[in-house]
């Protein structure tokens, strides 16, 4: 596994990251954005597949995040999402790791101080 | 009866002389490394880029910009760009500092691997982001102008001349071209180091076919007017070097101050970047 450096030197850049050829957008009917019926499919296929193997907390977390989400990926800090789920901050993460574990959850970009909050996509299942 | 304006060579042959004897070298703005560093701009020099639509003016030109803003750490420079937002230009970036595929980045299809190279890719824009002003509509030389002085610029980019008209009627495209040239190495003269992209015309290759063909593209393959290589100190061709798709050479056509010399790179059009030939990898960062 390539080690990354820890900054860009001068005017230097990483290197090539090997990738599977990404897969475009689906292509929305007629060109529209994601409906509500899209949206409805993820929460649908999330409570027939998925939700049996949860913890109430990482339920919550995934419905917070599912409800913030905006143009696909949910911009939300953990200290909101265990406001709002009512549990502790250190609930979220758990619940978090367990949901990426699951590819139920993917961290799109990592927030932190002066960088902003972390964003998320959900998905309904794993597969 | 018009009065002259002029000077002789007496009134400034003393600061001229000591210029000389104190070897106070002409600034120059480095560009990057490995054989692009060889490519000479600072203040007073117009360089002129072109290329066949698709060969990569634009993702070159914002390669030298970034780099030098990396390279040079006060230098602040003025972009614009008639067909692509800032947006666009800024996501190629990314893909080319991060090493992750300017279409992952595009699409925003990002996943645990993305994570660390798109937070370095990040900050290192963000900590040359307030050197860097994209010019807004409407897109002419005044308005350039007038950005360039707000800003407090030393560099200036332009891509493309052919849609960046100067102010006036000039008559036909031709007459336009003329002028926005004058324009520019008044900008020059000011002090400015600039920059200009330009479109091609095809020309008759070895085969006698019109084509955008590498060898057959010369000074006077620059669109609309011969007063855009006259003007330029640096002109430059970029085009397909051989038949590896990934490799292109940027033909140095006039040189008013050095001698011309040709540059082959790689051209990793996947993450929109370039890199010299002479010793593949010089621009990458050395992997822990």
């Amino acid at each position: 596994m390539t080690t990354i450096p820890l900054n860009l030197s001068g005017c230097g850049v990483l290197p090539p990251l090997d990738e599977a050829e990404t897969p475009a957008p689906a292509a929305h009917k007629n060109g529209r954005k994601p409906t509500a019926a899209d949206r409805f499919g993820v929460l649908n296929a999330f409570v027939d597949m998925s939700i049996a193997k949860l913890t109430r907390a990482e339920i919550a977390v995934w419905l917070v995040l599912f409800r913030d989400t905006r143009d696909g990926t949910a911009r939300t800090s953990q200290a909101d999402i265990a406001r709002r789920a009512g549990i502790e901050d250190r609930t979220v993460r758990r619940a978090l790791d367990r949901l990426k574990e699951r590819g139920l959850v993917t961290l799109v970009y990592k927030g932190g101080l002066n960088r902003g909050p972390s964003r998320y996509r959900v998905q309904g299942t794993s597969v | 009866m018009m009065s002259a304006n002029c000077q002789t060579a007496a009134t400034d042959f003393d600061r001229w002389r000591e210029n000389v004897q104190t070897g106070a070298q002409p600034t120059l703005y480095q560009l990057g490394q490995g054989d692009l560093s060889q490519i000479e701009i600072g203040p007073g020099r117009v360089m002129l880029i072109g290329g066949a639509p698709a060969s990569g003016k634009t993702a070159l030109t914002m390669q030298l910009v970034i780099d030098a803003l990396r390279l040079n750490p006060e230098l602040r420079v003025v972009c614009c760009n008639v067909e692509m937002p800032a947006d666009a230009l800024l996501d190629r970036q990314l893909a080319r500092l991060s090493g992750i595929g300017a279409k992952t980045i595009r699409n925003r299809r990002f996943d645990d691997s993305h994570s660390k190279r798109l937070d370095l890719g990040m900050n290192e824009l963000n900590r040359i982001s307030d050197r860097l002003c994209f010019v807004r509509p409407p897109f002419d030389l005044n308005n350039v102008a007038a950005t360039y002085d707000e800003f407090g610029a030393q560099m200036l980019l332009l891509d493309y001349i052919q849609r960046i008209p100067p102010p006036g009627q000039h008559g036909d495209r031709r007459g336009s071209i003329d002028a926005a040239m004058s324009r520019l190495r008044e900008f020059a003269d000011a002090g400015a180091a600039v920059l200009v992209v330009s479109a091609v015309s095809r020309q008759k290759d070895s085969r006698g076919c019109s084509s955008y063909a590498g060898d057959s593209l010369t000074l006077a393959s620059f669109r609309e007017s011969g007063e855009l290589e006259f003007g330029a100190d640096d002109a430059f061709v970029l085009a397909p070097d051989g038949k590896e798709v990934d490799r292109v050479i940027l033909r140095h056509l006039k040189s008013r101050h050095s001698e011309p010399r040709d540059i082959r790179l790689k051209f990793d059009r996947k993450r929109q970047s370039f890199s010299s030939t002479s010793s593949l990898g010089d621009n990458e960062s050395k992997e822990q």
